[in-house]
């Protein structure tokens, strides 16, 4: 085996790793309904996963002779499990969870997403640690291969998160990257084999030989007609029964058309999203046309996503001279005008039309002329992203471009007959939120609630007889909008039950750096699916800094404590930093790209970078230790020291993120801003990246490692991914709505400070 | 022979009681409707052995051990007796038209005072309101009213009829019963949207009170109830021949779920059902379904789709068939049978105009079927 062919191996390794997390994350994320808490509990298991395949199966390596080999066969497993795995994430849910159509609360997507998960992020996890052990035989270096490992990882890592960015989620269908994955694998395989001289054939021959067939088929498999077969039939049993004519990618997501008739239905990412040529008659016509008539003379209007499929239409009706309309994603509308109905072809081809393909609050932000209108097409805050448009800081930003009398509207998830606990919070964070900045806040309940917010009383002054009176005088035709129906959804008595329903002892307000409407939301969703994990969601609720701070110092004390009395402990403290590195690594960078997209909007590529720069920091924080590693006589000093920084870093965070947007108004700041959070991303990286081979030597010197590369390897790759999937569980889903942006930064500073306390008493017993 | 059967007999129902164990045969007393000593206390259960009873309300026929609830989270054995948690505690009390039921052959037009207590003796996958319907009353806020305040409610707002809905109102049947009889002597009338799971005793017990039901027939087969409903279907037949041979106002509802029964030769087998069965006057509402609860991976019920049920109804002869869910369609409005003209135009929940003159179409004077005087 030629070292190049290792290195190339690690970096397959390293790209293997990303594209497969990408490809299953998307799959199941279209099975299981995609929100915040869905993504956090994939991302979660697949770390978990991949920690348990380092650190358990990864201590085989010491035992073991043949360690190419059963490096070979980890390969091979992982190439024939990936492409399984893509096709379990498609049909599972349908063959053994649920009815067709039905979503599944929290446990099923936990435990389903464990085991479709599990055969590829445990071999994954595992190739990790026998990766080390070849690479420390090849080297007859312990401390600095596993640092050299790990940054190979990591370039791998980058290299195959652009590919997968960039290029082949767009061009490829997932069973097709699985095939590629799995013939670049299967295919190195053959070169870590490649047999060196004569000999009698044994057990590495045959592998060789199977390595070779599996190649052969792999690619047989991607370039014939075979991987669409069966990206067909699986995409049938995903949808079963619900005859799904189109099927794409984009970099946003996925985009499934399910034709019924003469009826085309559109999913995003699994979530119903447009129904043409008859949409849901009641809801848009409520959404449109009440707002329409409490403006005296609506002209300019803003559509925020979801205009497409009636909304847009309806407002046409009125004699506006222009309609901006914002969408996220080219693939929706371009799947729109493929499968075109007669509704879709008139609102879109109208010239009074403008459709926009960026981010909404870039575009509301970024726009020059001023709306009599804004509508926000969204249903709610699900996820980090959308909530940016549920924000005091949004809702101001879209005052400044509303014209005089100029109405903001939203909807949230309701009920006409009973306003449960989850209901009452997440409806009344959005109204206290509307209500710090608009003057009139008007509501309509319903299953779907409207909240009309403005600075002009002639909002809250309209009776449902001007309503009428507008609607007479305009000559709107509607399937819905008779004067008793107009009186019966504004009366008084309906709004008062609803208002008194939401009432709370306290005020809470959705904003960019704390989105409670998040958190909410999720409790919302979770009392769907789970209502017996609503008292643990109420449990959540209450969680503050004092009580993590409490929980913190307990359990140091108590560590400390039991590291005095038994030494042995102390070892661990090492992993134990590693651990709280990656968690709070997970959850700082997810503070930076959060508080990214507040300012510069969703823009993919960005975010891409953006996390491209944080690997690349990993990456050179690593190379940067492991090439002075036998330079470095006080590893411990040096360790410490990453410590500290990255105390100081979490806690210098929050004052670097808290731009205020009006600021990037100047090139120059917006520029420099641009720069810093790029610096922050890389720095966040490196800090880690600096971290892990110094905890290799530190750790392998002492009388706790055995001076065994496989165990120290597993168990400090394993230590810090199973920090990052507790940061990718809790971070986007507790912390930084419950806590805020400031707060969980300064959680972290307190998790990091424990750790380094822990580390200063791992020193004094180690002399 | 005799004398062995006779003597296994013996055995099998002494040998339980004398061990102590449950033995239904001999020690249950029956309560089927008569005076409570408790107004929440359950009008239809046996006691089976002095502490587990079992609850006769339904078809499911929960045996409920002592300090436990049955599957509709509602009915708790509480020392050997089952008393209703929901009774006069009312979750939902609100006014709203008629037509939102859908029952368009009531009395059309008229507000009606609505009332719904917890939980639900169904657990329905696309259930519109599950909030009220999936939870006990203690996960709930709730009000207190007596039977006769909920009455007076409606005389107050000049109500012309209770309605209980929103949840199964079978759930809440003492409650129910109550309101109903005071409702009654005060002249109001009384509606209920059921799913009619409900056990033959109860219903007939109820209907003397009772004056309009609409029955939601969720599918036509067993094995749609079963998967999408927990639930069966003989017993919700069973129902709706009873209500119909009792003379109360029936009306039907059929919710078209994409996939799960929009089989058009399903909908022809309940067509044909409801004309030998219900005969030819049984309104039938055909309504569409939008992704809801946890069935949202589906997609709306096609318009086309809801016109074909349509047509498959007329073809087997039904007089009265509508589309719901889908304001503005022609067929969401009443057509005398007989002239094919409009004789209630309604958008949506409201009533436009309407042709009917003493029970009879305006223009042909055709009798037409339902409680229309005011």
């Amino acid at each position: 085996m030629k070292a190049l062919t290792l290195k190339a191996s690690l970096l397959i390794m390293g790209a293997s790793g990303i594209v497969a997390q990408i490809v299953l994350l998307r799959e199941l994320l279209i099975s299981f309904l995609g929100n915040e808490l869905t993504i956090g509990i994939i991302l979660a298991n697949w770390l978990l996963l991949e920690a348990i395949g380092s650190s358990l199966i990864g201590r085989s390596v010491e035992r073991l002779k043949r360690r190419l080999e059963v490096y070979v066969l980890l390969q091979i497993f992982f190439s024939i499990a990936l492409p399984f795995s893509v096709l379990l994430s498609r049909v599972f849910k349908n063959i053994l969870l649920a009815s067709p159509g039905e979503g599944v609360g929290l446990v099923p997507i936990f435990c389903s997403s464990f085991f479709i998960l599990l055969p590829v992020s445990v071999s994954h996890g595992a190739l990790f640690t026998y990766g080390c052990k070849l690479y420390s035989q090849h080297e007859k270096r312990d401390a600095s291969s596993i640092g050299k490992v790990y940054v190979f990882e990591t370039i791998g890592s980058i290299i195959g998160g652009l590919f997968i960015t960039f290029l082949l989620i767009q061009y490829f269908h997932s069973f097709e990257i699985a095939l590629l994955i799995a013939s670049m694998n299967a295919l190195i395989s053959i070169f870590l084999l490649w047999p060196e001289g004569p000999s009698f054939p044994q057990i590495r021959d045959a592998l060789w030989v199977f390595s070779i067939i599996c190649t052969v088929v792999f690619f047989i498999l991607l370039f014939s007609p075979a991987s669409d077969m069966i990206h067909q039939s699986s995409i049938q049993l995903q949808w079963k029964g619900l005859n799904p004519v189109h099927y794409e990618n984009s970099i946003y997501g996925n985009i499934t058309v399910i034709q019924r008739n003469e009826q085309f239905t559109f999913f995003t990412d699994g979530i119903l999203s447009i129904t043409a040529p008859v949409p849901d008659i009641a809801f848009i016509e409520d959404f449109v046309h009440f707002s329409m008539l409490f403006h005296h003379h609506p002209e300019s209007v803003l559509i925020l996503s979801g205009g497409a499929g009636g909304m847009i239409n309806e407002v046409l009706k009125y004699p506006v001279t222009r309609v901006d309309y914002v969408e996220l994603d080219p693939l929706l509308l371009k799947l729109i005008h493929k499968f075109a109905t007669p509704l879709t072809q008139s609102e879109l081809a109208d010239p009074r039309v403008k459709v926009h393909y960026t981010d909404g609050r870039f575009f509301v932000k970024k726009a020059r002329h001023r709306f009599d209108l804004i509508f926000i097409g969204l249903q709610a805050p699900q996820e980090l992203q959308t909530n940016r448009l549920f924000s005091s800081e949004f809702f101001s930003m879209a005052r400044r471009k509303l014209r005089p009398g100029g109405i903001i509207v939203l909807t949230l998830p309701g009920s006409l007959t009973y306003i449960s606990p989850e209901l009452r919070e997440l409806n009344g964070c959005i109204l206290d939120t509307l209500k710090s900045i608009f003057k009139y806040v008007r509501i309509i309940p319903g299953d779907t609630n409207l909240y009309f917010a403005s600075d002009s009383d002639t909002l809250e002054r309209a009776t449902s007889q001007d309503i009428m009176k507008r609607l007479e005088e305009r000559r709107i035709p509607t399937s819905l909008f008779t004067q008793s129906y107009i009186e019966y959804r504004l009366h008084e008595r309906r709004v008062d039950w609803f208002l008194k329903s939401i009432e709370r002892k306290e005020v809470h307000i959705n904003s960019d750096f704390k989105p409670l409407g998040v958190f909410y939301y999720l409790s919302y969703w979770n009392s769907l699916f789970s209502p017996y994990l609503s008292k643990l969601f109420r449990w959540l609720e209450g969680f503050r800094l004092e009580l993590s701070f409490g929980i913190l110092a307990v359990l140091t004390a108590l560590l400390a404590i039991l590291s005095l009395k038994m030494p042995r402990l102390s070892g661990y403290f090492l992993p134990y930093a590693l651990f709280t590195s990656g968690f709070a690594d997970m959850l700082l960078d997810l503070a930076i790209i959060f508080a990214f997209q507040t300012l510069y909007g969703y823009l993919y590529h960005q975010i891409g970078l953006l996390i491209t720069i944080f690997m690349a920091g990993i990456a050179a924080g690593s190379f940067f230790t492991v090439r002075r590693l036998d330079r470095i006589q006080k590893g411990y000093r040096f360790f410490l020291a990453t410590e500290l920084s990255l105390v100081l870093f979490s806690l210098l965070l929050p004052f670097a993120l808290s731009v205020p947007s009006h600021h990037l108004e100047k090139k120059a700041i917006y520029a420099l801003i641009y720069a810093t959070f790029l610096a922050m991303s890389f720095v966040c990286g490196a800090l880690v990246g600096l971290q892990f081979p110094l905890a290799t030597k530190i750790f392998l010197k002492t009388r706790f490692s055995e001076k065994r590369v496989g165990h120290t390897a597993g168990l400090l790759y394993g230590a810090d991914l199973f920090g990052g999937f507790l940061g990718g569980l809790l971070g986007g889903v507790l912390l930084l709505p419950i806590l805020g942006l400031k707060e969980s930064c300064v959680m972290m500073a307190m998790v990091k400070m424990t750790s380094l306390l822990l580390i200063l008493l791992f020193t004094r017993i180690q002399r | 022979m005799l004398f062995h059967w006779t003597r296994r007999k013996f055995l099998q129902s002494i040998i339980p009681a004398l061990s102590g164990l449950k033995c239904a045969s001999i020690f249950s007393a029956e309560r089927n409707g008569t005076a409570r000593s408790m107004p929440d206390e359950a009008m239809f259960y046996k006691t089976l052995d002095g502490q587990s009873v079992q609850c006769l309300l339904c078809p499911r026929q929960c045996v409920i051990s002592e300090g436990k609830r049955g599957f509709c989270r509602n009915r708790e054995n509480q020392k050997g007796k089952l008393h209703s948690k929901v009774y006069g505690k009312p979750s939902v009390v609100d006014i709203g038209p008629i037509e939102k039921a859908p029952l368009y052959h009531f009395i059309p037009g008229h507000s009606r005072l609505c009332l719904t207590c917890a939980s639900c003796n169904l657990r329905c996958k696309y259930c519109h309101n599950w909030h009220l319907s999936q939870k006990s009353l203690e996960d709930l806020d709730y009000h207190s009213h007596s039977p006769s305040d909920i009455v007076k409610q409606a005389e107050n707002h000049k109500l012309r009829s209770v309605s209980f809905t929103y949840t199964e109102p079978t759930v809440y049947y003492e409650y129910l019963y109550d309101i109903s009889v005071i409702a009654r002597k005060k002249g109001l009338k009384t509606s209920m949207v059921s799913n009619g799971f409900i056990r033959q005793e109860p219903l007939l017990n109820l209907l003397p009170v009772i004056d309009a039901v609409k029955i939601d027939l969720k599918g036509f087969s067993e094995k749609f109830y079963e998967e999408v409903c927990s639930a069966s279907l003989k017993p919700v037949l069973e129902s709706l021949i009873t209500v119909k041979k009792n003379n109360t106002w029936l009306e039907i509802v059929n919710l078209v779920v994409p996939t799960l029964n929009d089989d058009p030769r399903m909908i022809d087998e309940m067509c044909r059902w409801i004309e030998q069965n219900l005969g030819i006057d049984t309104p039938l509402h055909f309504t569409r379904f939008f992704p809801n609860y946890k069935l949202t991976h589906l997609s709306a019920t096609p318009i086309s789709t809801l016109e074909s049920a349509y047509e498959i109804a007329r073809k087997n002869g039904l007089r009265y068939v509508y589309v719901g869910n889908v304001p503005g369609h022609l067929r969401n409005s009443t057509f005398c049978p007989s002239c094919n003209r409009r004789v209630i135009h309604r958008a949506h929940f409201d009533v436009l105009e309407t042709k009917i003159a003493k029970g009879k179409c305006a223009f042909c004077n055709f009798p037409l079927q339902g409680i229309w005087a005011r």
